[in-house]
């Protein structure tokens, strides 16, 4: 089934929204398979993507 | 807040359909806290399981909840503290507490540091929320004021305006107490969790995330006059900061039109734009991030904040000396 340009642009609208948490949340998910130096790693470049975008 | 403009109608929980966003916000950003209070209580399956590894574990967990929290309290419930999310007092009430409890905050505090205090006394002698200023009325470092100003100089001035009676002591009283119970919940879980990964965060919530969009919404403006109408604050135009962000960088709408709801600001801001510009307002192409960055580049003393409040949006070139400004002045 193809989602219907309302509900992809509430998907995004709803993704862009919340993105600083749901990016925190995803992160933290991802260490019991990257590890603590990884995920320091990646907040790291996260927080230096947006401070150059934002 | 009971405006009419707020009571949606019979059976509707949220006022406006697009606060939906602030209360995903909010759940997602509790929703990260469980999973870092997750991660650092199953070493085991966490892959914690050495101090070098839970060290460095705390300095990303730790920064990645303060950065949001930072948002959810200085941006999110800050929407909510001009316009009332919910058609119901007790849900706004509730929701509220719940809220603010998770960026260090008691709901009613933080709404009158910043409704009572900052917005009705903004950048005179009585708005403590800002940075403190030099002889030559320039706002001290951005490093001095995001060490020193959370949580010390809050809890002094909170303390004399309860002490005063300008903040009414029952509810300060009562809104402490519901503070004090739901955040001290991850202490009595592991005093050391609630310490690295609720306290620390909190700290980084506000002292740097909220601190520094406070000290670049204000910094090298001027009070409102007839001659300054607008340059009470910088305005921030970048699309990814601003739908991330609720729209928090129409800063000068905002103060000046506390009441226009977040979702409609970009739309107020077309509106108005050529009134604003032609008022001498500032406007800056990106966000607070750049901002920030560029007023707390170490070694360069107040060159940053003289290039951040040179920089201008294309098209938003001010006229200071605009004479018809001068004369309606």
């Amino acid at each position: 089934m193809t989602a219907t340009p309302s509900v992809l642009r509430t998907v995004e609208e709803t993704v862009m929204r919340s993105l600083f948490p749901l990016v925190a949340c995803g992160l933290l998910l991802l260490t019991p398979w990257i590890g603590a130096w990884a995920l320091l790693l990646l907040t790291y470049g996260w927080w230096r993507i947006v401070t150059r975008v934002a | 807040m009971k405006s009419p403009r707020n009571r949606g109608r019979p059976g509707r929980v949220l006022a406006r359909p697009e606060d939906a966003h602030c209360v995903i916000f909010h759940v997602a950003c509790l929703a990260a806290y469980a999973v870092a209070f997750w991660l650092w209580s199953n070493p085991q399956q966490s892959g914690l399981d050495t101090w070098t590894e839970r060290t460095v574990f705390v300095m990303a967990a730790a920064f990645l909840l303060g950065w949001i929290s930072g948002i959810d309290v200085g941006v999110n419930f800050h929407n909510h503290s001009h316009r009332r999310m919910f058609t119901r007092p007790w849900m706004n009430r509730w929701f509220g507490r719940f809220w603010t409890f998770s960026g260090g905050w008691p709901s009613a505090y933080w709404q009158y540091a910043h409704v009572t205090v900052h917005h009705a006394n903004l950048l005179d002698g009585r708005d403590w929320t800002l940075p403190t200023r030099r002889e030559d009325g320039s706002f001290e470092s951005i490093y001095r004021y995001i060490f020193l100003h959370w949580p010390w100089r809050y809890a002094v001035h909170l303390f004399r305006d309860i002490r005063a009676g300008r903040f009414d002591r029952r509810r300060a009283g009562t809104e402490l107490i519901w503070f004090a119970a739901l955040w001290s919940i991850p202490f009595w879980i592991d005093p050391w969790m609630g310490l690295w990964l609720w306290a620390l965060p909190h700290w980084i919530g506000n002292a740097v995330t909220m601190g520094s969009g406070m000290y670049v919404q204000h910094a090298g403006c001027v009070r409102k006059d007839a001659l300054h109408p607008v340059s009470h604050s910088n305005g921030f135009l970048s699309r990814f900061f601003n739908r991330t962000m609720f729209n928090i960088g129409y800063h000068v709408e905002h103060h000046d039109h506390p009441g226009v709801h977040w979702a409609d600001l970009p739309a107020f801001h077309e509106e108005h734009r050529e009134q604003f510009v032609a008022d001498g307002a500032h406007y800056v192409p990106y966000g607070y991030y750049t901002a920030a960055r560029k007023v707390s580049e170490l070694g360069r003393g107040r060159a940053g904040l003289m290039v951040f409040r040179n920089d201008t949006a294309d098209g938003y070139r001010r006229r200071p000396d605009d004479p018809a400004r001068a004369e309606r002045a």
